[in-house]
């Protein structure tokens, strides 16, 4: 168990600025899942925390001691990596027993740990076997066992579950944070998949261009996003944006039809209104609903249904249940729950509400 | 029934040309090694007769390599006797040693190369333009220097031209085995408490030995097969197997039967080499189909 500061860290690759700047605390036993696209930074931030690479500039800190210059080895980390990183040259128990290894622990004390961990990860038959006698979703437990065994105090998994089928990806997703809880050990997730971090991490750690976006529980960054990039990178069906004008304490949209929706606390100015497809809902067309289009696409999800509706110049997404059985080219009227619209700074891109 | 038959010709022809191809290649072996069992009487020219197969099977050139004389084989000539063994010890301990010092040097570096990009992008192709003359341009250069370093016609002086010479290979040809090993490999082993060149011996050594095996018999073999570069520098002291062999005259002619058994000789240890780690070699070969 460990925190872990991140002051002012900043990886440079030549002129490439990697990570700029970057802070984040991560309390004692939390879960947390550093979340962004490809290329963000995401990675090289755990390479630095786990010691396989060395900041540029900045500080790191476990339990408020300083661990710039502690080698790799010493650091105490467990490390996942996406391609499992299996010694394909050792048999499974080999693997596990790895890190034990090379501390020199005594042979009985070394079989007593692996069998122990194959028991928590359910791979006890498979330790004789070599990786490549094994399916990709036993490498990913015989990986995470070899990090396991030596009861590091930080655990990093960089995206470890993306090589996994669909199915064997959301049981690990609930084994893993399951078995989070029981070691209650500090542990930092990468992905790039917004619903792993959603539904595993206690905190989210928005990462994008190597800066830090946002930083806080799943329900906080979903509701509360605190710029555009986070809004638009979060959530399973995309926020819909629209350009709007603020004025008179309401908020108005050109879209044919539309009514001005009461707003108050906000300059009045151009901004971008954002909201979710879930926070939209479909009714019969009438005078009095606040915006108004036609179905231009139905995709059917099973538990919702995503409408396309176009208005005018207009398109955006509406999340309904699967009762409501609407046909392309049907005119709706579009409710908005106006206690769920964001708006965003058209130069900034900051959240304004 | 046409279209049947002209495929079955084309198979036929297909077939000779085949065998063809096989008999115009094997042949210089075929003779060689039959050259090697024949008596003198069925290699010398002045019979004026053609054997095509031995008639009179004998070791007696064999023995003669090695300084025993065969009553018939060879006694019409006035021969002083020749002994190819310490030739043969030279070739071993020049190529050995050469090869090893080879492969130090190039793991190594390709490691280097491979891991780290250390040297910079133009670093590999510096290293391989060190083949790109050939070496009797700067053979007789490298004689001067040798000389002058008192390396001329020593076994140290052939263990490290040799070193020298199969570098390039043996970085280009770890490289890409290298390249194969994602580099996770070694990081998992570092943060498992491996320093890095401990993560380099104990985690991506082992998964290179094929790579490993194949790249030391190629290399083995180049240095065992030189010719040019002993000739140059060696002497009387250090003469390899190849030179001996090319030398092999007395006052009797070209020896030509025990330049055929030494030459059996010669190329059968790769191939003995290639028996004894094909295991090693075949996985070396298919080396791509790691799971990654």
């Amino acid at each position: 168990m460990a925190r872990i500061e991140l002051v002012g860290v900043t990886k440079k690759f030549g002129l490439f600025v990697a990570v700029d700047n970057f802070q984040l605390d991560i309390p004692d036993g939390s879960f947390v899942a550093l979340l962004g696209p490809s290329g963000c930074g995401k990675s090289t931030t755990m390479n630095m925390i786990s010691g396989l690479e060395a900041p540029s500039t900045g500080e790191i800190f476990f339990d408020g001691k300083l661990i710039n210059d502690v080698p790799a080895g010493s650091r105490d980390v467990g490390f996942v990596f996406q391609n499992y990183a299996i010694f394909t040259h050792l048999s499974a128990f080999e693997n596990i027993a790895y890190g034990l290894r090379v501390r020199k622990t005594d042979t009985a004390e070394i079989n007593r740990r692996v069998l122990e961990v194959a028991r928590l990860l359910d791979i006890e038959p498979l330790l004789q076997r070599r990786p490549n006698k094994l399916s990709v979703n036993d490498l990913q437990k015989v990986a995470i066992g070899r990090s396991m065994i030596v009861e590091p105090a930080i655990f990093l998994l960089d995206e470890p579950f993306s090589n996994l089928d669909a199915g064997f990806r959301g049981f690990m997703r609930a084994e893993l944070k399951a078995l989070q809880r029981r070691l209650n050990q500090t542990m930092i997730y990468v992905t790039h998949d917004q619903v792993e971090a959603m539904s595993m991490a206690e905190h989210i750690a928005i990462m994008d261009q190597g800066r830090l976006q946002q930083y806080g529980t799943p329900d906080e960054v979903y509701s509360h996003p605190a710029n555009r990039f986070v809004a638009e990178f979060v959530g399973s069906t995309k926020m819909n944006f629209f350009e709007a004008s603020v004025a008179e304490g309401s908020i108005r949209l050109e879209m044919p039809g539309s009514q001005p929706i009461p707003l108050t606390g906000v300059e009045a100015g151009f901004v971008t209104l954002g909201i979710r497809p879930e926070f939209l809902h479909l009714e019969a067309p009438s005078d009095s609903a606040p915006w108004r289009g036609e179905v231009d696409l139905v995709e059917p999800l099973g538990p919702r249904t995503i409408y396309h509706i176009r208005s005018g110049d207009h398109r955006f997404r509406v999340s309904a249940p699967p009762t409501l059985d609407l046909k392309t080219g049907e005119a709706v009227g579009v409710g908005v729950d106006a206690e769920r619209i964001h708006l965003f700074d058209n130069a900034t891109g900051l959240a304004v509400r | 029934m046409t279209a049947k038959k002209k495929a079955r010709i084309a198979m036929i022809a297909r077939f000779l040309i085949a065998i063809a191809v096989l008999v115009v290649m094997l042949f210089p072996v075929y003779w060689m090694v039959t050259m090697a069992f024949k008596p003198n009487v069925e290699w010398t020219p002045t019979t004026g007769e053609t054997f095509w197969i031995p008639q009179d099977w004998t070791t007696a050139n064999f023995t003669r390599l090695f300084g025993i004389q065969e009553d018939g084989a060879a006694s019409f000539l006035v021969s002083t006797p020749i002994d190819a063994m310490p030739s043969i010890w030279h070739s071993l301990i020049a190529s050995i040693g050469g090869t090893l010092l080879a492969l130090l040097a190039g793991v190594s570096t390709a490691y280097g190369i491979s891991r780290f990009k250390a040297g910079g992008g133009a670093l590999p192709f510096q290293i391989l333009q060190l083949r790109m003359f050939p070496p009797i341009a700067v053979i007789i250069p490298i004689l001067f220097l040798w000389t002058y370093l008192q390396l001329f016609d020593t076994l140290i002086g052939l263990i490290l031209i040799y070193g020298a010479v199969t570098f390039p290979f043996v970085v280009w040809l770890m490289r890409s085995f290298f390249d194969e090993i994602p580099r996770e490999i070694a990081e998992a082993a570092i943060v498992d408490g491996c320093t890095p060149f401990g993560a380099f011996r104990r985690a991506v050594l082992p998964l290179v030995r094929g790579g490993l095996a194949t790249t030391a018999l190629f290399v083995f073999i180049l240095n065992w097969s030189d010719f040019l570069i002993a000739l140059v520098l060696t002497d009387a002291n250090t003469q390899t197997a190849p030179v001996f062999l090319s030398q092999l005259r007395t006052a009797g002619g070209q020896e030509f039967g025990a330049q055929a058994a030494l030459a059996v000789i010669l190329v059968s240890l790769p191939v003995l080499i290639s028996i004894v780690i094909q295991k090693h070699l075949v996985r070396g070969l298919t080396f791509g189909a790691v799971k990654r």
